[in-house]
């Protein structure tokens, strides 16, 4: 390109005087990185137009400078507080969307952030109210928004107290000394499968972890069978699904030498039809206390 | 009041590095350091002492806010920050209550006031500014006035000044090139 033609196009110095488009800044910027010829125009030109550009300098009353200084510091604790509010909704939405942290004391945290939420909101409330009144419109919105966050929080921390509940009592229900567990392998013929069984033999309720079976087709059940001596009586049907990550409670067991699961119509049978999935005889004796 | 060069031991990357860091000393050093340059210009172009005063204050709230995008790549610091007061002090001329201020107090004769005024007041003297630049033709002034401190497009100073608008262009050329003459 003609190097001498661009410089004397008058382009540059409208870019100096910053009456060029962004379109027109980007090309010069380009250009005056490949050549040198340009960049050294556009030093000389912006070199000129600070000198003149100097040449009108006045200092300000002395009194601006300290106005100056304590609008910027007034800046920076607007900004403090901003990070503050930050940093409690970033960890408000961290423990929404963690579920492992399930286990902590969430009414403790929930109360010590509603806390802070409830610090934060008072000061800011205070600070715009003082600083700009009509800004309360703005401010409302804020706390009404922090309120909805804060019962959103609580309903998620009520379903994560009834999660906990639940895993509790299964604990209680493991550890229990009165429980004899039996492991239900699959039988030949049947898709690869097992479940497991806790029998609690003080009140002989029987429990099953059903994590293990394949989902059933449409319209089908599976079915707990115990057997005692002779007879295959039913222990009751159960279901999979999300339930199948707990411990599901079913009937009452008297007496069991064996556990079986069959597949039947929806709701179960008296007599077993369908097809044996698991199989499991109880290996040791219950371990009564 | 302090000079450009009171605190010239805290070179420029120093001081870029304290403002981006929001500190407060880097602002102070700032303040020192161009308050001078960018209320000349400031007052060139609102003309009215007090509106002047906010708009200094203004810009530094503006490059307090955005000093995250100074990129040091793309120009110094000074011209930089000369934008931002630049640009706030224009965008003060085109507001409803500047120019309901200014029809009454007459800004025009203040324009004339501001710029006798304007003695060897200026102490900037780090880029070696020679006396010179006050040398340049009326008509050159005038050009960069509308250009560069108005604000105004070519078309529009063109108008303002009734001349053709290849004239116009050819000013603002010659301008710059008197300018760097006299420097």
């Amino acid at each position: 390109m003609d190097i001498q033609a661009y410089i004397s196009s008058g382009i540059i110095e409208n870019y100096v005087l910053g009456a060029t488009t962004p379109e027109e800044n980007a090309e010069i910027e380009r250009l005056a990185q490949e050549y040198p010829e340009i960049q050294q125009e556009i030093e000389a030109n912006k070199h000129a137009l600070l000198a003149y550009v100097l040449d009108f300098a006045e200092e300000p009353p002395a009194d601006i400078r300290d106005k100056v200084l304590s609008k910027l510091d007034q800046l920076a604790d607007e900004e403090e507080t901003d990070d503050d509010n930050f940093a409690i909704e970033k960890e408000i939405a961290d423990i929404q969307e963690a579920p492992s942290r399930q286990l902590f004391p969430f009414k403790t945290y929930m109360v010590a952030a509603s806390f802070v939420l409830l610090v934060a909101s008072f000061s800011a409330n205070v600070y715009f109210y003082s600083q700009w009144q009509q800004t309360k419109d703005n401010l409302n919105v804020a706390l009404l928004d922090k309120q909805m966050m804060a019962n959103t929080l609580k309903t998620k921390t009520t379903q994560q107290s009834q999660v906990l509940d639940q895993v509790k009592e299964e604990l209680a229900i493991l550890k229990s000394p009165a429980i004899a567990s039996v492991k239900l392998a699959s039988v030949d013929g049947a898709p690869p499968c097992s479940a497991k069984i806790y029998w609690d033999t003080k009140t002989k309720y029987v429990y099953i972890d059903a994590s293990k079976l394949p989902e059933p087709p449409k319209n089908k059940q599976y079915q707990l069978w115990y057997i005692d001596g002779k007879n295959t009586v039913d222990a009751g049907v159960f279901d999979m699904g999300k339930k199948s990550d707990h411990l599901q409670k079913l009937k009452l067991v008297p007496n069991a030498q064996a556990f079986a699961v069959t597949l039947e119509k929806m709701g179960g049978v008296p007599k077993s039809e369908g097809d044996l999935y698991a199989l499991g005889k109880m290996e040791n004796e219950t371990r009564e206390n | 009041m302090l000079s450009a060069n009171t605190n010239i031991s805290t070179n420029e990357e120093e001081l870029v590095r304290l403002l981006k860091s929001k500190d407060r000393k880097g602002f102070a050093l700032l303040y020192d350091r161009y308050s001078g340059a960018l209320y000349g210009v400031i007052l060139k172009i609102v003309k009215v002492e007090e509106v002047a005063q906010d708009v200094l204050q203004d810009s530094f709230v503006k490059i307090w806010k955005k000093i995250q995008s100074y990129d040091t790549t793309k120009g110094t610091l000074f011209t930089w920050i000369l934008n931002i007061a630049r640009n706030t002090a224009i965008d003060k001329t085109r507001s409803k209550a500047y120019k309901q201020q200014a029809s009454v107090l007459d800004i025009d004769k203040g324009a004339t006031v501001a710029a006798a005024s304007r003695g060897n007041k200026s102490k900037i003297d780090f880029i070696g500014v020679d006396k010179g630049v006050a040398q340049l033709k009326p008509e050159y002034q005038e050009a960069i006035d509308y250009i560069y401190f108005k604000g105004y497009t070519h078309s529009e100073a063109a108008e303002a000044l009734e001349l053709p608008l290849g004239t116009l262009k050819t000013r603002v050329r010659m301008a710059i090139q008197e300018l760097r003459k006299l420097t």
